[in-house]
């Protein structure tokens, strides 16, 4: 893989297609569980080794799978995966398992990792499917631990467990201070990609005009000569 | 020689059956990779257990004494009120005890279960609980995480508690792990006797004292608090004494009917088990001439049963041959104590061998509760008398013909009267009898 498709595959999981707040994806555990950075980082975790996975079962039999049941494959497949990610997490982390909840079994019905499977996986060769599925992993860990640290702080007073200060906000610890830190989040992070994007394509826009007129004015000198 | 044609197949066939087997073969090598994982990661009922004790106990208190029996007592381990069970008893080398408890009553319709593990302290207190299977409550996860180090913490067990949430979200739940609490506090008090329960540490010397041939048998407890003999003085007070006092009276019901006397309380505590008017066993503290035991023996308790319907009379006086016994109330029926005097003639028919037949009955006490059953109070004085000519033998046709009354409401009443009557043709035939 040329190091220029990495990149563009780096930059579109964790900005450009970021799951969260460009495309809007698996809002479910990004409510329920931003009450606990720790949470979110094991829930992160988790997502990444299921898209991983499920990206490289499903890229490397991308030929194999009939077009009319890919959907029912790539559930089990994902199902799997799920399943033993959520026995190891019971087996050697627990306390994470518990707090997790539910919300470890659903990430089957999560739709980053369905859509990433359908959209991607299933026509791209197997090392650019694993980087996807890593990079759109690591953007969806990124911004629920981002969601989770400002909503445990504002709410509890408290990062990755460890008490802060007394001072809290309960509102931000709460489902519709969930809904409200997540629209801010959206917000910002909209604005500010659309600046930065706007300011790159007026970039590339300047140097194209600039060599456009360097290769005026070379022309010109060439008549000149002549 | 005619050539074979060869039909052609179906493509959309192939690719169906393609598509099938394709997807049937990720099964088996998901399937073969769950059973790998499941193998390598799989969690014994000894690991979830050290877990839940972690959660039950964070200070690391509680360490499992293996040397008490984990297996629950049979006799307890099971009660429909809560609609669940105990599945497994431990205790700690620090004198608590944990219970694997499975709770009723929940989603759906109260059908549901749900298992907990509930920690109750020496000292009949629940210390904390947690959830060890969900089973079919799918909102368990809705119950507040510090639910299992806030509900009913500290509560003595001595009684059943009450449901710790209210509101529509997860009642069904809540009633479950109330039940399984509840279903821990019930095996907690009978089988490891925690908590106090004067009623059920008596019955329990009860059966300790009658042993295994009574086992088997049910025990009712007899209300006499509101009975009176005469009007004032209580069924309770004629078979207590100066120094012991009836605390509680229990019908056992198996093969036949015994009836377990109980006075005093813990270390005071004094058994007299009579079956058909003699003393068959009584605790230590009790000798034979006692003046409790010349109190039950002179106040002869009997049992009937109409139907659903239990009642009791005492025969407490008897003097030309003019019985007074009280029918009594017992329960939350509606009429109180009946107290009638019935005179009982010798029957003069050729085959009665001079057993009983009522001659007379006069109402001393009357049970009547005003406003409640309708029927006009005046009832009751036919429902006596509608008895009058009856023997132990036809009585249930005096009491289907004659008496009247008794299908306007006044049931209840009735069948205190008849008790009470059915009591003193009893002692008469069983008085005959030993004359002769």
């Amino acid at each position: 893989m040329k190091l220029q498709r990495f990149k563009e595959i780096a930059l579109d999981g964790t900005v450009r297609q970021n799951p969260t707040f460009r495309l809007v994806l698996g809002t479910c555990p990004t409510l329920a569980l931003t009450t606990a950075a720790l949470d979110c980082l094991g829930m992160g975790a988790a997502v990444i080794f299921v898209l991983v996975f499920s990206n490289l079962i499903i890229s490397l039999l991308r030929n194999v799978i009939p077009d009319k049941v890919r959907i029912p494959c790539f559930i089990v497949i994902i199902a799997t995966f799920v399943t033993i990610v959520s026995m190891f997490i019971e087996a050697f982390a627990y306390s994470l398992y518990e707090s997790l909840g539910m919300y470890l079994a659903l990430i089957v019905v999560n739709c980053i990792i369905l859509g990433r499977a359908e959209s991607f996986a299933s026509h791209n060769p197997v090392l650019d499917s694993v980087c996807d599925g890593l990079f759109m992993g690591i953007g969806f860990t990124l911004s629920l631990t981002l969601m989770g640290i400002v909503r445990e702080v504002l709410g509890k007073g408290m990062l990755f467990g460890v008490t802060l200060w007394n001072f809290k906000i309960e509102f931000f610890a709460k489902p519709a201070g969930a809904f409200l830190t997540y629209a801010l989040f959206i917000a910002i992070f909209n604005v500010c990609y659309n600046a930065v994007e706007r300011k790159l394509k007026h970039k590339a826009a300047h140097k194209a005009a600039e060599a456009e007129r360097s290769a005026e004015s070379a022309v010109a000198a060439t008549g000149e000569e002549a | 020689m005619a050539e074979k044609t060869q039909k052609p197949v179906n493509p959309a066939l192939i690719s169906a059956v393609k598509a099938v087997a394709v997807l049937v073969c990720i099964c088996f090598v998901c399937v073969a990779l769950l059973a790998v994982c499941n193998e390598l990661m799989y969690i014994d009922d000894e690991e979830r257990l050290s877990r839940s004790l972690g959660k039950l106990f964070p200070d690391g208190s509680f360490s499992v004494d293996n040397s008490f029996n984990k297996t629950p007592v049979s006799k307890y381990s099971a009660n429909a009120a809560y609609g669940g069970k105990i599945n497994n008893v431990y205790k700690g080398t620090n004198g608590d005890y944990v219970l694997d408890s499975t709770g009723g009553g929940g989603y759906p319709q109260g059908g549901g279960k749900i298992n907990l593990y509930v920690a109750i302290s020496a000292d009949a207190k629940i210390v904390s609980w947690t959830i060890k299977d969900k089973m079919d409550q799918s909102y368990a996860d809705r119950v507040p995480a510090s639910a299992g180090t806030s509900w009913y913490v500290g509560k003595d067990i001595s009684n059943d508690l009450t449901l710790e949430m209210t509101g529509a979200t997860v009642q069904g739940t809540a009633t479950a792990i109330n039940n399984a609490v509840n279903m821990a506090g019930y095996y907690a008090r009978n089988a490891l006797g925690l908590g106090e329960n004067p009623e059920a540490e008596a019955q329990k010397a009860v059966g300790e004292l009658l042993g295994d041939e009574y086992a088997s048998y049910d025990y009712t407890k007899v209300n006499l608090s509101d009975a009176t003999v005469d009007g004032t003085k209580h069924v309770a007070d004629a078979l207590s004494s100066q120094t012991d006092v009836l605390s509680y009276l229990f019908l056992l019901t198996g093969s036949d009917n015994v009836f377990a006397y109980v006075y005093g309380v813990k270390e005071t505590l004094k058994i007299v088990v009579v079956k058909e008017g003699e003393v068959i066993a009584k605790s230590d503290n009790v000798q034979d001439g006692d003046e409790i035991i010349t109190n039950i023996l002179a106040n002869t308790i009997y049992t009937f049963t109409y139907g659903s319907y239990r009642a009791y009379a005492v025969v407490t006086n008897s003097e030309d041959n003019v019985y007074t016994v009280a029918g009594l109330k017992v329960g939350s029926i509606n009429p109180t104590t009946y107290v009638l005097k019935v005179t009982i003639e010798p029957d003069t028919a050729p085959d009665a061998d001079g057993k009983g037949k009522v001659s007379a009955i006069e109402i001393t006490v009357d049970g009547w509760a005003d406003g409640d059953p309708t029927a006009p109070k005046s009832n009751a004085n036919k429902l006596a008398t509608g008895l009058v000519g009856a023997t132990l033998e036809n009585i249930d046709t005096f009491y289907n013909d004659k008496v009247t009354g008794k299908a306007t409401g006044a049931t209840q009443s009735a069948n205190l009267i008849r008790a009470a009557v059915e009591a003193a043709l009893t002692a008469f035939d069983a008085n005959t009898a030993s004359a002769n």
